[in-house]
């Protein structure tokens, strides 16, 4: 009889009825009033993370989904049936329930929170509310924990070693871009303004990409500041095409890419004379087991003969003869015909998985990451 | 002695094919993907890796278990720290970028030194 109506119900109801209860200041289960039986049940059927803290002493139960803000099983299940204000009298958790009983809620950010998990436990926000007995006072904290929404503070020990890989890999790539720079400039001069521009192209990129680091860069918003950095004449510009969000890796190519197009045509193309006109144009093709193929082609219009094709091939055309092919799987054409440069810019627009997150562009990738 | 050479980012991968041809290495790559790499390997036996561990979609051991498992020595060239590597790869060497031309070369050889000395 005492069994059955001591009983709970729910998933993680096992572990918790094998508890030496009587041993607790809350007693053996069957003097237990309804109002806490409720409480339970509700606890343990909650999908979300979800734990009580019962009685001044703060006697714990939580359900299975609440393991997920301990180490490991064990440290959850070590928890059960313990009173936090005598284990843990300091923890944030311990101080919320002195509001929580003095019958508020209130929200606990999940910074400076934790009970006994690592650094690399999910970070969670928990909201404390009090559950009132059969007199009305408060008997018990109930606990719901969901987890920090922002993908960068989902795991603070991996967030720190993302954000280490990109900044050390963007030094490299700074470190590169000046040695490939001083390789195609003649003059100090010139290497200093070739630097300058490509620096403050990878620094746009770099600050749109942080700034939404899941949301990747506009196509047309990025072309529109690269040529206004050239402080293009809108009038001279045509541009058109389907709204296109570039991921991180193509973004960064491009952005350098039109910006080298751009540099080159302030200097000697279609932006540097009056009778120049610049159209780019974009589109998607369905390029079959490719998926969709972006094609974009960059024609310059109106420029008079004199300007002729570089000397050699400079920083630009390596970026797009052989950084485009092997980062993107790409292809591009470069024409310097008179009228002015066309370049033809094609490229499979795969996604790519931002840090944590499978299929930010809506396609999870192909090989199946380690097991 | 041919090094297998798996590194995302253009630039990056050819300054290091550089550094390692002008060290007199053969060297196999540089590959950008996974998918790419893992064929090369497939293909013919290498001597050693230089293998980045993010390709762009976060850290992947992918190439790093596959060298173990056919028993080919290898480093890591990574903008992590020590503290993304598995339990596994505790002994593998890692360079931090931007690399230092000369510990590549003498990180690769250590590799190799260290292999060889195993085998017998």
């Amino acid at each position: 009889m005492a069994t059955l109506a001591g009983a709970m119900n729910g998933p993680g109801a096992d572990r918790l009825s094998a508890l030496p209860w009587e041993q607790t200041p809350l007693g053996p289960r069957a003097g237990w009033p309804g109002s806490l039986r409720a409480a339970i049940d509700l606890m343990l059927g909650a999908g979300a993370p979800c734990a009580l803290f019962i009685g001044p002493q703060l006697v714990q139960m939580h359900n299975l989904a609440f393991d997920a803000l301990y180490r490991d099983g064990s440290a959850a299940t070590r928890a059960l049936g313990r009173s936090l204000k005598r284990d843990d009298p300091d923890s944030s958790l311990a101080k919320a329930a002195g509001e929580v009983f003095a019958g508020r809620s209130i929200l606990l950010a999940s910074q400076g929170w934790t009970i006994g998990a690592s650094p690399g436990t999910p970070a969670f926000n928990l909201s404390c509310a009090p559950i009132r007995d059969e007199s009305g006072q408060v008997g018990a904290m109930l606990v719901l924990a969901f987890p920090v929404t922002s993908p960068a503070r989902l795991d603070a020990g991996a967030s720190i070693s993302e954000l280490q890989h990109r900044v050390r890999n963007l030094l490299a790539v700074v470190r590169s871009l000046v040695a490939r720079s001083a390789e195609s400039s003649d003059t100090v001069e010139d290497l200093a303004a070739h630097l300058d521009g490509r620096i403050a192209a990878v620094a746009r990129v770099q600050g749109v990409l942080l700034r939404n680091p899941h949301a990747g860069v506009d196509l047309e918003g990025m072309i529109r500041d690269e040529l206004l950095t050239q402080s293009a004449d809108q009038d001279r510009l045509n541009l058109g095409g389907p709204e296109i969000v570039l991921p991180p890796k193509a973004a960064d190519l491009m952005t350098l890419a039109i910006h080298e197009l751009a540099t080159n045509a302030t200097k000697f193309g279609a932006l540097s004379q009056a009778s120049g006109k610049l159209d780019i144009t974009w589109k998607l093709d369905q390029a079959g087991a490719r998926g969709q193929q972006l094609e974009l082609v960059w024609m310059e219009l109106g420029v008079a003969i004199a300007s002729q094709a570089p000397r050699r091939q400079g920083f630009g055309t390596n970026l797009l003869k052989r950084r485009l092919p092997y980062e993107l799987s790409g292809e591009a054409d470069i024409e310097f015909r008179p009228g002015g440069v066309v370049c033809r810019i094609a490229f499979p627009l795969a996604p790519v998985a931002a840090m944590g997150s499978s299929s930010v562009w809506g396609v999870t990738t192909t090989a199946g990451d380690d097991a | 002695m041919d090094v297998l050479l798996v590194e995302d980012d253009y630039y990056l991968a050819d300054d290091t094919r550089r550094v390692l041809a002008a060290a007199g290495a053969n060297v196999a790559g540089p590959y950008a993907r996974v998918a790419e790499s893992l064929s090369r390997v497939a293909q013919g036996r290498v001597d050693c890796g230089v293998l980045d561990i993010n390709l762009g979609e976060g850290p992947s051991f992918i190439m790093a278990r596959a060298l173990k498992q056919r028993d080919v020595p290898f480093v890591f060239a990574t903008g992590y720290g020590r503290e993304v590597l598995p339990d596994d790869f505790n002994e593998v060497e890692l360079l931090e970028k931007p690399v230092d031309p000369r510990l590549l070369i003498d990180a690769v050889a250590r590799a190799c030194r260290k292999h060889e000395t195993s085998e017998v």
